[in-house]
Formats: C-alpha cells, structure tokens, sequence
C-alpha cells in the first residue's frame, strides 16, 4: 500500500563512525530533514552515534538507538510513519532493511513507502553475487565472480577464475572492503576475514582487475527517468588501492570525452534498471588499452563520494535528493532562494580543480610504539581526508596536501633523499602512504615519467604534473629569495610554509616578501555552473590570479578554524564540536564564517555558516582570511598552539576551544579511570558529571553523581585561561576531602558529545554563549542549581565501535581505543 | 614560451603566457563550459573566427586522439585556457594540443584568470577580441579596425561532393560547415552518404535518390546565405525526410517563416537541461549557438516546438506539421557531449523506414 501524500519520513542514520563512514550521512540528513521540515513533512530520525548533530535538531523525532531490526519495527509502530529513508544510513541501513523485509510477520512493504531504492534493488544491494548476475543480465560488463559456501567451496571457484582474485564479504556488517588473494596462503587468510564480515556466511570470489582505471560518477535520477550527472572523480592511483586510500580528482582529467559519455550513459542505464530514485555512486574500472570497462561497485546512497562531489562543485546534492526520493520531479524541484533559480537541474561543471587527499594513521600509532603495515591494498587504511582546491593539478595537490599535514614536516622534499635504491623500486611497486613523495623523488633521480608509469600504472599526465613540481622545487631551493620563483610556486599552490623551508627561512618572511610584492590570494566562487550564471555564492577558495570575488562578510563577523580531516581518536567529535559552535552564533546573531578542509564535515553543511572557506589550515592560510575578513573574533581549537600565537600576535581577537595537543589515553585493561567534568565561566567551577571509564567503555551514571556531591568535594581550582569545560581525572572516586594524584585537563571533544547528549543540555552551546557574552537568565540559573537538575538519560555508556583494527592496520598490539577511537556508539540503560 | 596577451574590443586586457602558434590574431570571443572533449570544440567549425574561452581549468590531458576530429582543418582564431597540459598520452603519444594548434596557426593563451574573464564577458557581453604580443593602443586600434567577415560559411564548407559510402539508407548531407560527429552517426547505422556543397540544386540532390536529407551544423548568422539556400530545403522538405542541425535548425526555422533573435547569452556547453516537449524528458546535450529562432515568430500552422532550453528558454527543435522534417539547434552528434542527443539520428532513421506512410 502506498499512500497517497508522505508526511512523515523515518530517516535511519549511519551508526557509529568507522572505516570510511565519517560525517558524511549526517551531513546529508541534516540537509533533508531541513528540507522536509520547509515542505511540511515530519521527520524521525533513528542513530546511536554520539557525534550526530541530527539527533539534535529540535521539533523532530528522535530515537537514540542503536541501528538494529528490533529498534525500527518498534519505532513504525509507535510513529506509524509514511515512509523510510535508508540513503542516510550507508550500507548499515540497507543491510537493517533487507532483515525487515524477510520478516514476514512484519510486513513492511505494506506499512509504509520505501524511499531511494525499491525492493528489489535493495537486496541486490545487500547481495554482491546476485547484482553481478544482475548487471550482467543487463549487458553491464562486470568481473568474474561466483558466491561461495565455504573455504571449500571458495577455493575451488578461485582455482575456476584462476589467481590473482578477489575476495568479498556477501551481506557484510559494515562497507567492507575488498580483499586481494594471491596465492592459496593469502586466499586462506582473506576468506577468514570475509566470513567472520558476512552475515549469511558467505563471500564471493571474484577476478582481479589490479591495475585499471577507477572512475566514479555521481548520478540522480527522478521517478520519470531523468537522469543526471552530478559529478565524476578520477582516482589517481589505479584499481588495487582502496577508493578512500585512493588520491581523486575531480572533474576528470585523463579520459577522452568518449570514453567518458560511455561510462555516463552506462551509469543511466544502470539506474533506469535498478530504479534508483535520487543518488547513488557508481564505480568503475577502466581498461583504456581494450577500450573496455567493468562496474565495480553501486552504492544507492550517500557516501564519501557523492559528498566529494557535492563540495566540489556547491550543487545542493542533498536538498534535491530530498525531493527527488519522495517523488517530485527534477524539474519542479524548489531551491532555496540562495540559488540560482533552476540550479538544480543544471548538471554541474567546474572551474577549479578539486583534490582529495587521504589521511592515514600511520604516525600516531607508530608514536605509541606499535608497528603498522604502511603498504596500501584493497583495504582501507585511511582515517580521513583534506581536498585541496586550485586552478591546476599542482596547485590543488599542494593544498590538499598541506592541508593533510598542517605541519608539512611530514611533506618536507628532503624526507626521501637516504632511502635506497631497492627500497624506492620496491615501494614504487608496492605503493605506501608516502607515494606522493616517493614519485617526486623518483622523477629527482631521473627516472622518467614512462618508466614510473610501467612500474606503477599511475597515468602519465599525473606523473607530468609530479616532474612539474619537482622542477618547481627545485627552482626555489637553487634562488632563495627570487620574486619570479616565488610567484610562481605560489601560483602552483606551494604555501609559504613550504618555501619557507626550501629557503630555510620562517613563514613570516616569506609572507611578507610576498605581500611587498602584491603576491596575495584571490578568492574564487565555488558554484556548480562554471561562472555561466549568476548566483549569490557563499563558498570560495583561494588562487592567485587577478581577480578577487570575495568581499568582507560584515564588521562583526566570526571566524572558526575548523578541525581539518579526521584522525584516530579525533574525526567526527571534532565535526560535532565546530558545527555546534557555528550553529550557536548564528542563533545568537552572530556573522560566522568557517574555514576547514574536510569534505565530509558537518561544518561544511551548505548555510550552516553564512561563509565558507575551503582552504587548507596552515597559519599563513589562514592570516589571509583573516586579513581579508577582518572578523571581530577568531575561534580555534585548542591544539593548534602556534597558530594561536601568531593570531594574538598580530592582536586578532581569539578565543580558544580548549583542547588538548594530543588525544589522551584510555585506562589499561582491568583498571578504572574517573573524571569530574566541569563547567568553568572563568570565574566559578561547577560539577556537572562524574564519568567512570574503562577500556573500551565510558559509564555515566547520575546516582553515582548525587553521592559524590553529597561528599561535598571542594572544586579543583581551574589554572585555565578560557572559561570551558575541563575534567579532573582521578585514578579512584575520592573519599577524603582534597584530590590526590589528580589531573585537570579540557574534556575530550567526544566526551562533551556524549554529556551534552545524555545530560539534555548543551554545554557547548553555553560556552558559546558565555563566549560572546550571551549567557541568559535561564544559563545562569541552570548553573546555579546545576545539582538539582534532571538528567534526559539517567544511565549510559559510550562504547567504542568493534572496529577491525587487525584487518585494516594490521597493527603489531591491540589499540587504546580511546586515544585511538575510531568510532563510538552510545547505549541508554536507563 | 612568452607572455601573450588577450584584448577585448571593450578595451580591457589578459596577460598569459602563449603556446601554439605565435600569430596575431582576431576573432568574436566566445566560452565554452564544456569540462570534456577540447578537441572536438576546437575542431567544430562553429567556430570559424571565433576564440574560444574555456571555462574547464584544465584541457589537454589526453593529447589530440585520432578519433576526436570534428573537421581536419580547424580555423578557430585562438584558444584561451588556465592550464593547458602539452602532453600526449593516446595511443600513438604523437601530438600534443601545443603542436596541434601550432600546425593549424591557431594562437593559444595559458595561465588566464578564465573565471575572471568568463564574468567579464557575461557581464559586457559578444565582441571582437584579439591574441596580441602588446596590448599597445596599435594593437587595440587594429583590434577595433577589423572586420570579421560575414561570408563564414564558404570559408569551411566543403566546395565539392564526396562520398562516405555505407551499405545501408542513402542520406544526402548539404554541408555547412559539418561536424564529423554526424557522419560518424551516419556510419553507426550503415547510411550511404554523400556530401554536398550547400550550393547545390534540388535536382541534384534529388537524383542521388536519398532517403534523407540532413542540413549540416556551420558557423555564423544564416541570413547572410544567399537565398538558394532556403528555397533548397523549401523544396526538399517536401520531398524527403529532413534534419536540420544547428545552422541547419536556423535554416529550416527562416525557412518556414520564423525569424531569429541574437542571444542575450549565447550557451556553448553540454549542461543545460533541455525539454523534449512531447515527451517532458530532459536531455543534456551539447549546445553552441548565437542565435535562436524566436518563438512569437513561429507559424504554429506550419511548425511546431519539439524542444525548449529550461534555463534560457530558447526553442532548440522544431517539426513541420504537414512534412517528415524537423531540426534541432543542439548536436545531436554529441561529439564532444552526453550521448542522450543522439536519439534524435533514430527518429530520422526511423522516418526513412515509415515514409512511405507520408
């Protein structure tokens, strides 16, 4: 039964954070929520990620639970929604759906609309085996593959294709990745691995396509078959790394225009058969010398991709999305009036370059002592990812990389000059985290850009722009000093960080060399139709060329310095933090712009800053902005210490999110740590929770609160400059009246996440508040009569994702999953 | 490599750095947003005299392909482009766009503020421009001295006939200033094709005996044909089915009564959404026109509106009600461009198969 109008939506959110899942689903359901909540329809939403901004927007259902069968069946009951969304949900919501489905008491199909994908699709979704056979059927070239039972089975079907091949999970738990068997050995190993993923005990086998071209398109479609090309990404690396561990650029360089008209109109007609209804991400593999492609991989929902996407070009990906999937046609969807009017039926082109870099762990776990595997494969081992966006390749490389490494040590062109020679003909071979720079010393050595090509099936005009930068390099470091170099590697995206260190000279004479001779930033638009049309334009980037489009914000503006890409143990909560800090000016009246990198962030949601600037984070990135907006007040987080300095340096206005350099430890197995958390206005303290945390688990629990109160505790006295919320940590619950061996310290972002959650009151908006003087009646009250108020959750545990360390890392000990978090679920007991 | 300099008859000036060929050189500036397939643009012969500005910051990447010709001796009067790669990765790595255009004295200008000068020119809108060493006042003063000539056609239509034989349906092109994206789609489906000056008379062409007959893309205001011109499709598109295609569109709309209006911006790309209106599909097709029949002048006893441009609203198809004859202002060749255009070739293959109807 379909009913006739939807007025109520259940959106499912994504899960905790994981591999490739950051905030990328949130941000598109906080877009469609806003976009539902402008066409009258309701919305409940259904997540247990603590970091969810969604779950936070007021006048809205929302269900903090976990993402299981059980939980959704109980919320149609009680909402008796219209329809449901899985397209916010990743993989996990399909894989939740496809359990409804074959519950045949439950009848879903017959109590609400399924939104995005239909029935079918949905199951051939969560069934690689079965869509291959599909596409197949559809005349869609796909690898060879076959579903197998057992370890049995599965070699027999391997030694069928023959070696090298490739190993997936059937109905996985979460986006699982390819794996890539050699020989019997590493087969052995990566059915192990597939099994335990799948939820039917099943895996398919497939051919090995190594080596090829990955290309990815971006597609929307409306219930009358109109198709659209939102966007296309290129992976410079070839088939054989993981797309997330992949360097991609977009719009698409390297292939003809023929071959690529041949990929979208394979994309249409994939959707047209699947009747996909709103986005989805195709992947493709590319065999330019046969002139013949395979599709890899559809994904009906939002992801990594579509967000990469969505940033590049500023098309509103997910407001029309939201009205494409309840039925409303491409052309008669309305836009805010920010847009242009029609924009959203104009498939978008770009001027600009965009890059997107992955971030990977590596450092952080090796600074604890533990050894990790750098080689990259099909499975993912990247943590985040920063774009950079230029007027060229070498200029959007640059950014993204500086914007990977704000400290560009880890970049530095002298890094490679000891590794020997096997090692670099070996790592050229078996690719690692640091190819970039690996390939530019290679091209310094004077291998040539054929030879590099063989030996790594990099495409050659990629490898041009390497040489470029190489030769770029080189000129700077031979001319200290010369204002041509100097122009010129600023044009192709070199930051004054970097010449700083050819020049073995500081940032700040080289910043000033360059404004004495009028070497300063443009900042260009980044809207979907290529500078065609008109429009009120709220997102730039900087370039240098002659013209500048963007103008002062206002005389009172804000400016946040977001967190950049994600890290273990810092990737979503950083996310959560900036987004709320930016949505709480705006409500207090406040002008706010935002600079951050990170093309998955919530702080980049579109309007959620009157201005955004895509641009990396480095201090002289960010003196720019500053000099060009002139903002009344600059917000950092508290870890980026130098950029701090320089800002009061020059008498900027700043206020500091208080934050630690480096994510903390958890406790050690068996052993229990405690914290006091604290609001702190600068003046008074006041207790606001009391945590228990052991490995793995954080408990708070409000009963444990009132006896800890009642011990009458005096306050730690804050030696901290900016009011904030800081915590004590305590080895043990104190019974005598002071506290010993105790350590005051800002709270972690995830852990105010989780208390703003739990408690019911948002302790970060009151900061802001506080911050800019804002505090009202009802903040002082509250924090007058802080122990008599009522928790929303009395007890709750935050507990740390069962993410697959082993298999993505590889790494030689187990993980602190506090320091090294990657992704967290918060459970209600009561 | 040089500093080369981009003027525009309004007076203003672009400094970049030259590649291809060094000649001076005047043409109408026009942009182009396309983010695939340089190589067809610049071959189109759309843009005889014309500089084209491209608003994708990259081209060049993948060489000069063997199989992306629109026309073997382009005559576009200059390239303008942020970044241009002088690589060649096809297949034979033998040219390079820089060479390409150095053989065919066709000036280009890298590391051009494109995003700037796009939003000038949207703003100021069409004028003569020119690809100088100096922007001295000399140089503005020939600039402004010029004149384009109007006689665009005869400078890239082919003068004599010649085959593209097939074994399939015979289909008369009348040349002015083709794509050879429609011959390759003529070949797609077998046609037996012969290519004719736009000189020739109905006789001729009737006496190849075609199943059909296509009005070719070219350059330029198609009032400044001479008048044979449209007498010859008067005549023919009551005898065979018939396509007009860009030019060709024009032509068939001054034809049958309608008259054309000058585009307030022209469109040169392949992004706008355009209606088929019988259907309310949307298509994405590759675009390229100054001019566009004005719809208050459309006989609706004769002609109806196939297709409508939803962003700017300009008619992009036409059908005669009583004949087997319509045109497009896209190309529907798709070279370089989304291929949904190109069902427009099937229904004139499909009204070769049912003419006997009419």
């Amino acid at each position: 039964m379909i009913k006739p109008k939807i007025k109520k939506v259940l959106l499912i959110g994504g899960g905790p954070n994981d591999f490739g899942r950051e905030s990328e689903l949130d941000t598109a359901m906080i877009q469609i929520i806003g976009a539902y909540a402008e066409m009258g329809i309701e919305t409940v939403v259904i997540d247990e990620n603590p970091y969810s901004l969604a779950l936070e927007i007021p006048k809205i259902g929302t269900y903090l639970q976990a993402i299981t069968a059980e939980n959704i069946k109980k919320i149609i009951e009680i909402e008796q929604p219209d329809a449901i969304l899985p397209a916010c949900g990743g993989l996990t919501a399909f894989n939740v759906l496809g359990e409804l489905l074959v519950d045949k008491d439950f009848h879903l199909m017959e109590r609400l609309e399924l939104l995005g994908v239909n029935q079918q699709t949905l199951e051939l979704i969560n069934n690689p085996g079965l869509l291959a056979n599909r596409l197949k059927q559809m005349g869609e070239p796909v690898t060879i593959s076959k579903v197998a039972n057992s370890v049995e089975d599965a070699f027999d079907v391997a030694r069928e294709i023959g070696f090298p091949v490739n190993v997936k999970p059937v109905s996985a738990h979460f986006e699982a990745s390819r794996q890539m068997a050699n020989d019997s050995e590493s087969l052995d190993l990566a059915l192990k691995i597939a099994f335990r993923q799948s939820r039917t005990k099943q895996v398919v086998i497939s051919q090995d396509i190594t080596g090829l071209r990955e290309v990815g398109v971006a597609v929307l479609r409306d219930k009358h078959d109109v198709n659209m090309l939102v966007g296309a990404v290129e992976d410079i690396d070839p088939v054989g790394i993981h797309a997330a561990d992949s360097i991609i650029v977009t719009p698409v360089q390297t292939l003809t225009d023929r071959e690529f008209q041949r990929l979208r109109m394979a994309a249409f007609r994939i959707m047209k058969q699947l009747n996909i209804r709103g986005i989805a991400h195709i992947q493709f593999a590319l065999d330019p010398k046969t002139d013949s492609y395979f599709v890899i991989k559809i994904s009906p929902y939002f992801d990594m991709n579509s967000s990469l996407v969505a940033r590049a070009t500023g098309y509103p990906l997910a407001l029309v999305c939201a009205s494409v999937m309840i039925g409303i046609e491409l052309e008669k969807v309305k836009l805010p009036s920010a847009f242009a009017s029609k924009m959203a039926m104009i498939e978008p082109v770009m001027d600009h370059v965009v890059i997107r870099f992955p971030v990977f762990p590596f450092g952080e776990i090796e600074n604890a002592g533990i050894k990790v595997n750098h080689r990259l494969n099909t499975m993912q081992k990247s943590v985040g990812s920063t774009i950079g966006i230029g007027r060229s390749i070498e200029e959007a490389l640059e950014k993204a990389i500086r914007a990977a490494h704000f400290s560009n040590r880890s970049f530095s062109p002298h890094i490679m000059n000891a590794l020997p020679e096997n090692d670099l003909i070996q790592q050229l071979i078996h690719p690692r985290d640091n190819r970039i720079l690996l390939l530019i010393e290679a091209l310094r050595r004077g291998y040539t850009v054929d030879e590099l090509a063989e030996l790594t099936k990099i495409e050659e005009y990629y490898l041009y722009k390497l040489r470029h930068i190489m030769e770029l390099e080189r000129g700077v470091i031979n001319n200290p000093g010369n204002i041509e170099l100097l122009t010129q590697a600023k044009y192709y995206g070199l930051s004054d960080g970097l010449v700083a260190k050819l020049w073995q000279s500081d940032f700040d004479s080289v910043r000033g060399l360059a404004k004495d001779n009028d070497l300063v930033p443009t900042y260009k638009a980044i809207e979907p139709s290529a500078g065609e049309l008109p429009e009120r334009v709220s997102k730039y980037y900087s370039t240098f060329e002659m013209e500048n489009e963007s103008s002062q914000l206002g005389e009172k503006s804000v400016l946040i310095i977001g967190t950049g890409a994600f890290r273990l143990g810092d990737g979503a909560s950083g996310s959560y933090i900036t987004a709320t800090v930016l949505s709480e000016l705006k409500l207090n009246g406040f002008q706010t712009i935002i600079m951050n990198n990170n093309p998955n962030a919530l702080s980049l949601i579109p309007r959620l800053a009157d201005k955004q600037y895509i641009e990396p984070l480095e201090i002289s990135d960010v003196m720019n902005v500053v000099e060009l907006e002139q903002p009344a007040l600059v917000i950092v987080p508290g870890n980026r210490i130098k950029l701090i300095t320089a800002l009061r340096n020059r008498g900027v206005r700043t206020i500091v999110l208080p934050k630690e350099k480096y994510m903390p430890h958890g406790p050690l197995n068996g052993e229990h740590e405690y914290a006091a958390n604290y609001y702190y206005d600068g003046k008074n303290s006041y207790l606001i929770s009391l945590t228990d945390h052991i490995a793995g688990k954080l408990m708070m629990d409000r009963e444990v609160l009132n006896q800890f109160v009642t011990k009458n505790i005096p306050l730690p006295k804050m030696e901290f400059a900016s009011p904030g919320l800081y915590q004590l940590v305590m080895p043990k619950l104190p019974h005598k009246s002071s506290v010993e061996g105790g350590q005051l310290r800002p709270i972690p972002y995830g852990q105010i996440a989780f208390m703003n959650k739990v408690t019911g009151i948002n302790w970060l908006r009151i900061m802001v508040r506080d911050y800019v003087h804002c505090l009202t009646d009802a903040d002082k009250a509250l924090l007058a009569k802080l122990p008599e108020i009522t928790w929303k959750y009395q007890v709750s545990e935050l507990v740390a994702n069962d993410t697959d360390f082993f298999q993505h890392l590889q790494p030689a000990s187990d993980l602190d999953t506090t320091k090294f978090e990657m992704g967290v679920s918060l459970k209600i007991l009561g | 490599m040089s500093n080369r300099y981009l003027i525009l008859a309004d007076g203003s000036t672009y400094e970049g750095i030259g590649f291809g060929s060094e000649a001076t050189t005047f043409g109408h500036i026009v942009f182009n947003t396309a983010m695939t397939g340089y190589q067809e643009i610049i071959t189109n012969q759309i843009y005889h005299n014309q500089i084209i500005v491209f608003s994708a910051p990259t081209i060049g990447a993948g060489g000069i392909n063997h199989d992306a010709y629109e026309s073997i001796f382009p005559t576009a009067k200059g390239v303008i482009v942020r970044d241009v790669a002088e690589v060649s990765t096809n297949r034979l790595k033998r040219m390079n766009l820089d060479k390409f255009l150095t053989r065919h004295n066709i000036p280009g200008i890298t590391g051009i503020d494109t995003r700037a000068l796009i939003r000038h020119l949207r703003e100021t809108g069409p004028q003569k421009a020119s690809i100088v060493d100096f922007p001295d006042d000399h140089a503005f003063d020939q600039l402004n001295a010029t004149v384009l000539t109007t006689r665009q056609v005869d400078a890239v239509a082919t003068p004599r006939a010649y085959p593209n034989p097939g074994t399939g349906s015979t289909v008369v092109v009348i040349d002015f200033g083709l794509k050879h994206g429609i011959l390759r789609q003529l070949s797609l489906r077998n046609a037996d094709v012969t290519v004719l000056p736009y000189t020739v008379d109905t006789e001729t062409v009737l006496s190849l005996d075609p199943d059909a007959v296509i009005f070719s893309t070219g350059p330029g205001d198609p009032r400044d044909l001479p008048n044979s011109v449209f007498e010859l499709m008067r005549q023919l598109q009551e005898r065979v089915p018939l396509l007009g295609i860009g030019l060709g569109h024009e032509i068939f709309g001054l034809a049958n009564g309608a008259s054309l209006v000058k585009l307030p911006f022209e469109h040169h790309g392949t992004n706008h959404p355009v209606k088929e209106v019988i259907t309310n599909a949307l298509l994405y097709v590759p675009q390229g026109a100054g001019y566009a029949v004005d719809p208050t002048s459309i006989d609706h006893a004769k002609l109806i509106t196939t297709h409508i441009d939803i962003i700017d609203n300009s008619v992009q198809g036409l059908r005669h009600r009583d004949y087997p004859a319509f045109s497009v202002a896209f190309f529907p060749d798709s070279a370089p461009g989304p291929l949904e255009g190109t069902t427009v070739i099937d229904e004139l293959f499909e009204m070769i198969e049912t003419k006997d109807r009419f």
